[in-house]
């Protein structure tokens, strides 16, 4: 099931927009979303989902495909659930040992890292990173 | 000076915790009003009153422009949209003004409190924009940014004077032609938790029992025990009394001087003699003699040490004249809005000049004894022959700030 609705629903609760401008091929930043905007967007969109959007993907910049990348990234969580519950099943004493390389998949989205979204210092670059000049 | 070179007040702007109408608040004060209330009575070991004020922020930001917007900041744009709006300068950004001719001065003792308090306490990731809406010069940076200013926006952290140092400051540029509209204030915000828990710490908070926050501040009195905080923001739009009068604008006063000092004893303790080179400073500048100055908004923490220092400084510059200078402390009421203080007791000053009364300095029941002032007991007073008055904000590091402010020639 496409994460579009919920977007929509998480974007219009967070800024007003009407539901009729939602365009889901729209660029969000022609909705008025600046760079600061947009990065605290995906840091709800993060939350609500338990994903981690990767900031270097151009097609996060419209709903559709920032719902296209919430539904992959949804996906590759699941497959990693199911590859944790068997390897739990097939080694029932080794809770402490989760495979592919650790990462529980249920675990909290990460922290922004310093070479990441909130961090940078060339300002929009990347038009999800917060500008940040000083 | 000469009338030519006066700087004049000509708009006020509060968001404060007695309301955002500048009248109404000095209203409410002349009442006896008290703003102060117990606050996070759950979460605290101790009880602390604070002033807070009803703020709907949605009158002023879009849900599209508060990213990256702290508390602090939001008060900030109120009051000096109001400020303008009052000086009869459209907010947004005034068309007929050169936008590099205007400048932004703000005073801000912290920055923004509750992005800082969800970032370290809230127990879940970090918030992406904690930086831009914590950093102490946004107040600043979102005023510019909501009126078009493209003239010297700066900062003041200089604790409790911090906004009567910008107020000075601001004064300073329209006094030099370095602009021709500044719009000076300051904005403070830190009614959270975290913040309280500290300011318990450094015991500094009035102690009151059950029932009894609202007259927990009492300046001057023989029971003090110190202040309670408040949030807010306020803003004066100073310009040349020349370019005033050219547009008809209203002048509520002329700010006629302001003095600065250091002490350099102590980091926190207040000295007072720091504190008269202030005051002799602002008198100085304002070409007043003591006796001229009928009110004195005094800093006034009710703090033991911190009231006593201040008469003590107020009787080696009065002298003989301290008698008829009439103090109050009218933190008593709002709280103490910290690097918001100088500029909300600023306004204050000015309505007690434009309106000829004199604020209470409430609470103060049996006035300590051992110091010699002339306190606004009661209920305000009616001064209709008062010329001169000035605000008083000394701070923790040392930083004394006196502004003098005159009727407009």
């Amino acid at each position: 099931m496409s994460s579009l609705k919920a977007l929509q629903d998480l974007i219009h609760e967070k800024y007003d927009i009407p539901m009729s401008e939602l365009d889901p091929d729209a660029s969000m930043r022609d909705k008025g979303l600046d760079s600061l905007a947009l990065a605290e967007f995906i840091f709800a969109v993060e939350d609500h989902f338990h994903v981690v959007v990767p900031d270097d993907d151009p097609s996060i910049m419209s709903l559709g495909g920032l719902a296209a990348v919430v539904d992959r990234l949804l996906i590759e969580k699941a497959e990693k659930a199911g590859k944790a519950d068997k390897a739990g099943k097939a080694a029932p004493s080794d809770r402490a040992a989760p495979v592919d390389g650790g990462a529980a998949a249920d675990a909290p989205a990460v922290v922004i890292d310093a070479g990441g979204r909130g961090a940078a210092n060339d300002g929009d670059a990347k038009e999800t990173k917060t500008s940040s000049p000083a | 000076m000469t009338p030519r070179d006066a700087v004049a007040v000509t708009g006020l702007g509060v968001a404060a915790p007695h309301g955002d109408d500048p009248v109404a608040l000095f209203e409410a004060l002349m009442r006896g009003e008290s703003a102060l209330r117990p606050v996070f009575e759950a979460e605290l070991p101790k009880p602390a009153a604070a002033a807070t004020l009803d703020f709907d922020v949605r009158r002023w930001f879009t849900k599209l422009q508060l990213p990256g917007v702290d508390r602090v900041s939001q008060l900030a744009v109120a009051a000096s949209s109001l400020a303008l709006a009052d000086a009869g300068l459209p907010p947004g950004a005034p068309h007929d003004i050169d936008a590099t001719r205007i400048g932004v001065f703000v005073g801000c003792g912290m920055g923004g409190a509750t992005a800082l308090e969800t970032a370290y306490r809230g127990g879940a990731r970090v918030p992406p924009l904690t930086i831009p809406a914590f950093m102490p010069n946004a107040p600043a940076a979102q005023v510019a940014l909501r009126h078009g200013v493209q003239g010297p926006v700066l900062t003041y952290s200089v604790a409790c004077a911090s906004s009567s140092i910008a107020i000075a400051e601001a004064a300073k540029a329209v006094r030099c032609g370095e602009v021709d509209v500044a719009i000076a204030g300051g904005a403070e915000a830190l009614i959270v938790p975290g913040v309280v828990l500290a300011w318990q710490a450094m015991q500094t908070l009035a102690t009151f029992a059950p029932g009894e926050a609202a007259r927990a501040v009492r300046p001057f009195a023989a029971e003090r025990s110190g202040f309670a905080l408040g949030e807010g923001a306020a803003f004066l739009v100073l310009e040349s009394a020349t370019r005033a009068a050219g547009r008809g604008a209203c002048s509520y006063a002329t700010l006629a001087g302001w003095g600065a000092s250091c002490d350099a004893t102590h980091l926190t303790k207040p000295d007072a003699g720091g504190q008269a080179r202030a005051l002799r400073a602002a008198l100085a500048a304002a070409g007043l003699r003591p006796g001229d100055v009928g009110y004195c908004n005094a800093h006034g923490t009710a703090t033991r040490i911190g009231d006593a220092v201040e008469a003590e400084a107020l009787a080696q510059v009065w002298g003989a004249d301290l008698e008829r200078l009439r103090v109050s402390s009218t933190k008593a009421l709002h709280g103490h809005l910290l690097g918001a203080a100088g500029a909300l007791e600023a306004v204050i000053t000015v309505l007690a000049l434009h309106r000829g009364e004199l604020p209470p300095n409430a609470h103060a029941g049996a006035a300590d004894p051992a110091l010699p002032l002339n306190l606004v007991l009661d209920d305000g007073h009616a001064a209709p022959g008062l010329q001169a008055a000035i605000s008083s904000s000394f701070a923790f590091g040392g930083s004394n700030s006196v502004l003098a402010f005159t009727r407009p020639a």
